[in-house]
């Protein structure tokens, strides 16, 4: 895996989700994409990207999403993104368009 | 009786050895009898007054010479011939008898008297001739000259008052007798007990006594008083000759001038009995005192002459010996200063390869160990090691500080035991097996089961001894464990202490254990102390006394640099200068960052974005400042880094510097570097100018030849979210 961030996949309640623990910048960026990649049902019509526990993500964290929801299209699933309200992560995904391209909700529900 | 006096001869060498048979002894009294009658007789004829004043009476001088020569044994001779010539010129029997007793008697106590004070008859010796002289002749000689005086007077052949001319006359006659005869007696047994005389020495003996005998004649016949002429014939006779040559001559002149002054001729003529008798005896006792005095002095001489040619003979061989001996100690010697030189050299050898395989590990473990500490943004880490000064002991003392995964740094302290080579190569081993598996799995515990398993599965002697401590900057806290190494040392204003907790035993020793970890908080501004025994151990103290002593010193420097702390430690705990074993040490304090400007100059490198933001994460959340602003505002700082790291330079390496302040409620990051701002393309880049615009509240962006400055500023709110 990558030097400071893990990555797990699991389905919790019929939602397939893919965990991302640690910090993601331009260093690891593409290697975490090709692990949520390899990592993630190719049979799931829904990948949920949990960023509960991500305690940093860059602008390179969210170029590599828009890869990641540019290549599940193409694979026709569909990417959805996890982000507590409290998380320093909100802020700089809402100063992006991503939030119109990638649905965000909350929480894993 | 005669057992006696035969061992009393054998006992003195030089005295006569007759045969012990009776006939012997008669014929030498016979022979002793008719020579003391003769002497007599001559004495007698010499007479200066008819039978009545005898200057010169050789019987005591035969008499003396008999009792030393043959022994004393001979009295009965003397007598009977003294008695014989005594009766017809005597008033009667009786004192002829008396006189005959007289004569016997003076000679033997003169024998006697001498014998005792150990005169030699070789007259060889000032102390002989001065015995011979006073207590042979003078001394002794009053007896016969009383006893015959005194019956002369007694039996009226002479009046009371020519009792001390007679008594004068005896002695003189008696005494002159000794002088002149008895030398002489003595002198004919040396001719075959010394040495004998070469031809040349009898020629020369044979002149001497004919010109003696010619120049005395002649002296005592003419009217000069030149009698003393023969002295220097006396003279030379002593000085070549000594007893043999000079006695005989002196005999002879002695008879000349007493036969001289009997007749009334030469110097003698004209004169009275008185002047005839002091002249005679004048002569006759210069003539004895010169010969016997030269005689015995240069004897004396030539004795010690040979004594001391004999010393130097002895001296020279003894030298001789002496120095056989030192050559062959010398020899001796010098062949064990080269075996000693030969062994010196392979123990030179034996050393100098010690010497070479010290060298060789200290430069291995000097290699393997770090030569620079991580740049850790926020984190002093310093660490020492000082090898063993003597031989051999450089060991397998390592430390090491692995920057692992996250922000996570492992500080390693071990000690492999045993020294050398073997010690130090063992040690990098394992010190690349605890980067393996701290890489793999940055936990204690995690990191100690694979060292354990690594020990026991590989064939690996020594007892390994290590500490592990993890730390996390982000929340301060250190997770350790202990495997039977010194403890780790806490260096805290509050209280300095050794973190106990975590221990387990060395590794290897046991086939199964289970680690566990110990966890403590590491204060910004405290101090974590990692060392290896070396640093605690020393001959004169115990274990406990060195950790009291660390602890104490450690207190006091708690507030210094970490290089200047790490020194002192060192150089107050080995003060002696020596050190026994090797010493490694290694020490971490997390920065106070609250309170002051941060400020980190760092390379323009990918890999650095991690620490950068973490120690601004934790220079925020120590400063006050709230979670979420915190969070925004790293990532404002990231992408503002990331624009260095991935335009400023290029290719080339540069810095990159950050600082950020806290004014008023608002925090000011300044990001700088010195290369050449190039404006960002691609969605990525342009994404992130976006995200530094929308996370901060005001963005200036300052680029010029030097570089480019972006200063960001943002409103915060403060407060302990705890």
């Amino acid at each position: 895996m990558t030097e400071y961030a893990v990555a797990d996949a699991g389905t919790t309640n019929g939602v397939h989700a893919v965990r991302l623990c640690g910090e993601v910048d331009l260093t690891n960026a593409t290697d975490v994409r090709e692990a949520i990649s390899r990592i993630a049902s190719p049979d799931a019509a829904v990948i949920v990207i949990d960023l509960t526990e991500t305690a940093y993500l860059d602008s390179s964290g969210i170029a590599m999403l828009f890869h990641l929801a540019e290549r599940l299209t193409q694979r026709r699933q569909t990417l959805r993104i996890v982000v507590p309200p409290n998380s320093p992560l909100r802020a700089a995904l809402d100063l992006t368009t991503l939030p119109q391209t990638i649905p965000i909700q909350p929480t894993l529900e | 009786m005669g057992g006696r006096t035969r061992a009393s001869w054998t006992s003195r060498p030089l005295r006569l050895r007759l045969p012990a048979d009776l006939g012997r002894t008669a014929a030498a009294i016979v022979l002793v009898g008719a020579a003391y009658y003769l002497g007599a007789r001559l004495g007698l004829s010499l007479s200066l007054v008819e039978r009545n004043v005898t200057p010169l009476w050789p019987p005591s001088g035969i008499a003396l010479a008999a009792f030393l020569v043959l022994g004393r044994s001979m009295w009965p001779a003397v007598a009977l011939a003294a008695l014989a010539v005594n009766l017809p010129i005597s008033a009667g029997p009786v004192p002829a008898l008396v006189t005959a007793a007289g004569n016997t008697l003076a000679p033997l106590v003169a024998a006697i008297v001498l014998e005792r004070i150990g005169f030699r008859r070789q007259l060889d010796s000032r102390r002989d001739a001065l015995a011979i002289v006073f207590l042979g002749a003078l001394a002794s000689m009053t007896i016969s000259a009383t006893i015959g005086a005194t019956t002369l007077v007694w039996s009226k052949a002479i009046g009371i008052d020519d009792l001390a001319g007679a008594w004068a006359v005896w002695w003189t006659g008696d005494a002159m007798g000794v002088l002149a005869i008895a030398p002489f007696l003595l002198c004919i047994p040396l001719f075959w007990e010394l040495e004998p005389w070469p031809a040349a020495r009898w020629l020369e003996a044979g002149v001497i006594l004919v010109l003696t005998t010619v120049l005395a004649l002649w002296t005592a016949s003419s009217g000069l008083a030149l009698l003393f002429l023969v002295l220097p014939c006396l003279g030379w006779a002593s000085w070549r000759l000594q007893l043999r040559g000079a006695a005989p001559a002196a005999l002879m002149a002695s008879l000349i001038a007493t036969w001289s002054a009997t007749h009334e001729l030469g110097p003698f003529a004209g004169t009275s009995l008185l002047e005839q008798m002091l002249t005679l005896q004048a002569f006759n006792a210069t003539v004895a005192l010169t010969s016997f005095f030269l005689a015995a002095l240069v004897t004396e001489r030539m004795r010690f002459a040979r004594a001391l040619m004999s010393a130097a003979t002895d001296l020279e061989e003894r030298v001789n010996t002496r120095t056989a001996q030192l050559t062959a100690t010398n020899d001796r010697l010098r062949r064990e200063i080269h075996q000693r030189h030969e062994t010196q050299q392979q123990l030179t050898l034996e050393e100098a390869r010690t010497r070479r395989e010290h060298q060789i590990a200290e430069t291995l473990q000097r290699n393997l160990l770090p030569d620079r500490m991580p740049d850790i943004p926020g984190v002093d880490v310093a660490a020492r090691y000082v090898p063993a000064t003597a031989d051999l002991h450089v060991g397998g003392d390592w430390y090491d500080v692995i920057q692992l995964r996250g922000s996570l740094i492992g500080l390693v302290i071990g000690d492999v035991a045993g020294h050398g080579l073997q010690a130090a190569a063992a040690m990098a081993q394992l010190r690349m097996a605890v980067r393996a598996y701290a890489v793999r799995d940055p936990s204690p515990i995690a990191v100690m089961n694979g060292l354990h398993e690594l020990v026991r599965e590989l064939p690996m002697a020594e007892m390994v001894t290590l500490l592990y401590v993890l730390y996390d900057p982000d929340t301060g806290t250190i997770r350790f464990t202990n495997a039977g190494h010194p403890p780790a040392l806490l260096i805290d204003d509050e209280h300095t202490r050794y973190l106990e907790g975590g221990l387990a035993p060395p590794l290897g020793v046991l086939v199964q254990h289970d680690y566990a970890e110990a966890t403590h908080q590491l204060r910004p501004g405290a101090t974590l102390l990692l060392y290896t025994d070396g640093l605690v151990e020393e001959r004169t103290l115990s274990i406990q006394d060195g950790l009291d002593r660390l602890l104490a010193e450690a207190s006091g420097v708690g507030q210094a640099d970490l290089d200047a702390l790490c020194d002192q430690v060192l150089s107050t705990l080995r003060e002696s200068g020596e050190v026994a074993d090797d010493i490694a040490l290694v020490a971490l304090r997390p920065l106070v960052l609250a309170g002051a400007p941060l400020s980190l100059d760092v390379p323009a490198d990918a890999r650095m974005l991690f620490q950068v933001r973490h120690a601004l994460g934790r220079w925020l959340r120590e400063s006050g400042v709230r979670r979420q602003d915190a969070g925004e505002l790293a990532i404002a700082c990231g992408e503002a880094c990331s624009n260095v790291v991935r335009h400023a330079y290029g290719a080339s390496p540069g810095d990159m510097q950050l600082e950020a302040r806290l004014v008023d409620g608002t925090v000011e990051l300044t990001v700088r570097d010195h290369g050449h701002w190039r404006s960002p393309t691609g969605r990525g880049g342009g994404l992130g100018l976006t995200l530094i615009r929308g996370l901060t509240d005001s963005v200036d962006v300052d680029t010029g030849p030097e570089g480019t400055t972006i200063l960001m500023r943002r409103n915060v709110v403060l407060g302990n979210e705890q």
